[in-house]
């Protein structure tokens, strides 16, 4: 098992030495990432500082809800980037992802570790200091509690997100092309959970909460966190079944995965 | 090749209905966003709920338009030496290249823009023109949107006459385009300098402007500007081609 | 080594389904070197992408190793080595060295083994001076040499190899092609060869299979293959004067100063007859038999020639 995680551990230092290989290339994506990262928080602090409130919650509020969006997104894409559609499917169309499966390791895990991307560490980190500052606005002292609580809530709607790739990488394999709609999920996802559930209708909250459950992963933790009762039919004890239902959905995301492999319909010859 | 051929058109069609899920999902996200801003307030930065409403379909709608998938198609050529075909070619090749992308983007605007704001129409208080008159201005307003938006992703497009990493060019700049277009937010939420600065900018004209024509707030200047961005870009389009005609002339292609 | 039994794969389209693969049969044993053709489309690379675990049949059976490529991928990846000749499998912007390192630790290769194996790889295929250059500098010769070497150095015992030698210039192709040779014959590698090349097919396979629209149309030696197609032959003759030609059996079928190409018949008259009449008429300064060209041969039958 050790020496199995060590290979993958080899393939994600290669990949970042070749990275260090191009250092202009690495500079001018890093910053325009931080550029993107900056204008995205932009964009919720002056809607919220020309508001006040939505739904009831006060800006530090919303923006404590936004820092862990906005950290669980960055921490799944990290190590999932090269399963959103567009990618794979180029991967798939060039022949890599053949090759890939003619490796002795698990392609996912060669996925993954080959292709890990420290731009979106960036985008963890920038969330992570949103909740920090929010936290500090909110006047929310931060508890061994509340740590683990948040970082239980960015890990576990990472693992949903990574779950909604893991879905597009099994619709990629077998259609060969990507489909935007799934951006739809990811980062459509996470933009809707950057906002308090309440102001959404019934539908959204329901496929946010039971089937994609990133927003449970993400509102309901933070209902916990700010000491908020959630509106009727989002309690705060749910936060007890964020575990199991993320767990469940990347369950699930797994399974499709490997289907999708078992389907793959490869680069055609 | 007959496999690929069908997949080709398969993804056209597919890419059509998940362009448009994608903007119908985030038109949904935005009007409940801004339904729940506005419940305490009846006006933000000039707009009221109506207005803004309008700014989330309008956005949506003319978002496929101006970002369309074939936004490095230029670029590309020019990489290629494809490009120099094009210049050799008799006739203005700036408008050849402008009048064959309106062609594809007045049928992304029937296909993609029209249906989510006709639904969005019919369900929510947007604020539309009523009359024939107002609803020509505004797709005239939309049409000239569209052209801006040829006339920026070709000026960018044109940065791979002088470096092949003409991506990172667009990468480092597209942050400050997103914010100051107004895709995000609307301009009218930045504070005094800032909104400014992006009204003053050719970026206005590819959603803002579109959103002043329909919510009838100073349709005369929007329109006007966007006229007076079409013309600049189309300068400043001519001199880039002039100036790489001469370089490619210089270096023999 | 290799077997394949019923071995079908169809893919769904929107034009409707197509049988890429429409039932093949055939064993390859250890050790052999097989060359596998066919025009574009024939189903070459699903085939091997069937056998080196890449794609999963839709039915039939694959063993290779006694290995079932679909459910043993990764147990079968160990002993396997996969060529594309269009793609590279090194690490592109990383020094040559370092995918060799990456490619001893994926594999399990102990260190002490990888540098003994190393150096033979190197003396074989003349890698020394590029082990510190970035695989996206080597020239398409060099980097294709570096695909061997990282596919050949977990000593694999079935290689696959899809157009190896695509875009190389004679030397490089001379080179990948001795290689590829030595390695048969020294490990006793068995090699699958698929490729458009039929000089590859000639010069290194001992047996032929050509595939056409997903079936086994034929498998055998490249020798079979010439006498059971290739009934005519051709003299070619080297007059002393500039004179008219003719013998009976033998017509001429082209000119070109003072040589003559005689075809004839294999089954009407030997070589050896034929060369003693021509002898007979005509002063002679040389003369040459050329054997039927493959590459006419397999032209006729990816056209639809049976076998006669």
């Amino acid at each position: 098992m050790a020496d199995g995680l060590l290979v993958y551990w080899r393939l994600a230092s290669a990949s970042v030495r070749a990275h260090m290989r191009r250092p202009v290339f690495l500079a001018v994506r890093t910053v325009a990432a931080g550029l993107i990262v900056a204008v995205e928080v932009a964009g919720v602090v002056l809607l919220l500082d020309r508001f006040g409130t939505i739904g009831g919650w006060r800006a530090p509020e919303v923006m404590l809800l936004f820092g862990l969006a906005f950290a669980s997104q960055g921490l799944a894409l990290t190590f999932g980037n090269r399963l959103e559609a567009d990618n794979l499917s180029l991967l798939v169309r060039k022949g890599t992802f053949d090759q890939v499966l003619t490796r002795p390791t698990s392609p996912l895990g060669w996925l993954v570790a080959s292709y890990v991307d420290a731009r979106f560490l960036g985008r963890l980190l920038a969330g992570l200091g949103a909740v920090a500052w929010a936290a500090d606005r909110a006047g929310l002292a931060w508890t061994p509690g509340r740590v683990g609580l948040a970082a239980l809530a960015v890990v576990c709607a990472a693992a949903v997100i990574f779950a909604v790739l893991l879905l597009a990488a099994a619709f990629t394999f077998v259609t060969v092309q990507g489909t935007e709609a799934v951006n739809v999920l990811v980062y459509g996802g996470t933009y809707l959970a950057s906002y308090p559930m309440q102001i959404y209708g019934s539908a959204l909250r329901l496929v946010f909460v039971w089937v994609v459950p990133v927003a449970l992963a993400i509102y309901v933790p933070a209902l916990v966190l700010l000491g908020r009762q959630g509106p009727p039919g989002l309690p705060a004890w749910l936060v007890w079944l964020t575990v199991p239902v993320s767990a469940g959905f990347l369950a699930v995301g797994g399974l499709a995965w490997r289907s999708g492999v078992r389907h793959y319909v490869g680069a055609g010859s | 090749m007959l496999l690929a051929g069908f997949r080709r058109q398969a993804t056209y069609r597919l890419a059509m209905v998940s362009g448009l899920a994608t903007n119908a999902f985030f038109g949904v996200v935005r009007t409940a966003i801004f339904l729940a801003l506005y419940r305490q307030r009846d006006q933000v930065g000039g707009l009221d709920l109506r207005d803004a409403l309008t700014y989330v379909w309008l956005l949506e709608a003319l978002f496929g338009v101006i970002w369309v998938n074939w936004i490095w198609e230029t670029a590309e050529s020019i990489r290629s030496g494809d490009f120099v075909i094009e210049l050799l070619r008799p006739g203005d090749p700036y408008l050849r290249l402008l009048t064959f992308d309106l062609g594809r983007t007045l049928n992304l605007l029937a296909v993609r823009a029209l249906p989510p704001l006709t639904v969005a129409w019919l369900v929510l208080p947007l604020r539309l023109p009523g009359s024939p008159a107002g609803l020509a201005l505004l797709a005239l307003s939309c049409v000239l949107a569209a052209v801006v938006g040829f006339q920026v992703r070709f000026l960018f497009g044109a940065a791979a006459f002088w470096t092949p990493d003409y991506r990172s060019v667009w990468m480092l700049v597209f942050p400050a385009v997103w914010l100051a277009s107004g895709f995000m937010i609307p301009v009218d939420y930045f504070p005094a300098a800032l909104r400014v600065a992006a009204s003053a900018s050719p970026l206005f004209a590819l959603v803002m402007a579109p959103v002043r024509v329909a919510t009838g707030r100073s349709v005369g200047l929007a329109l006007a500007s966007q006229v007076l961005w079409v013309a600049g870009l189309w300068a400043a389009g001519r001199l880039v081609l002039a100036l790489a005609g001469r370089r490619l002339v210089v270096h023999g292609g | 080594m290799i077997e394949v039994e019923g071995l079908r794969k169809g893919f769904r389209t929107r034009g409707g389904p197509v049988e890429a693969v429409a039932g093949i049969d055939f064993r390859v044993a250890a050790g052999e070197f097989v060359g596998y053709a066919g025009p574009n489309g024939a189903g070459k690379s699903t085939t091997v992408k069937m056998m080196s675990g890449i794609l999963v049949p839709s039915s039939g059976r694959v063993l290779v190793d006694g290995l079932v490529p679909s459910r043993e991928r990764r147990r079968l990846a160990r002993r396997i080595g996969v060529v594309f000749g269009q793609r590279s499998q090194l690490w592109w912007d990383l020094p040559l060295r370092e995918s060799f390192e990456l490619v001893g630790h994926l594999y399990r290769i102990p260190a002490a083994d990888r540098q003994r194996r190393m150096a033979r790889l190197d003396e074989a295929l003349g890698l020394g001076r590029l082990l510190q250059t970035p695989v996206r500098s080597l020239s398409l010769g060099q980097r294709m040499r570096a695909e061997l070497a990282a596919a050949v150095l977990p000593a694999p015992r079935v290689l696959f190899l899809d157009e190896p030698t695509i875009g190389l210039d004679v030397e490089a192709k001379a080179a990948v092609r001795d290689f590829l040779r030595e390695l048969n014959r020294v490990e006793g590698t068995t090699v699958i060869l698929t490729t458009h090349d039929l000089d590859d097919i000639t010069r290194l396979c001992s047996r032929l299979m050509i595939i056409d629209r997903g079936r086994l149309i034929y498998d055998g030696t490249v020798e079979e293959l010439r006498s059971a197609y290739g009934t005519t032959r051709v003299l070619v003759v080297d007059l002393v004067e500039d004179e008219p030609v003719e013998v009976s059996g033998a017509t001429v079928a082209r000119v070109e100063g003072r040589r003559r190409w005689l075809e004839f018949a294999r089954d009407e008259v030997s070589a050896a007859e034929l060369v003693a009449r021509v002898l007979a008429g005509h002063e002679v300064a040389d003369l040459t038999l050329e054997e039927p060209d493959i590459e006419d041969i397999v032209r006729r039958i990816y056209r639809g020639e049976r076998l006669p």
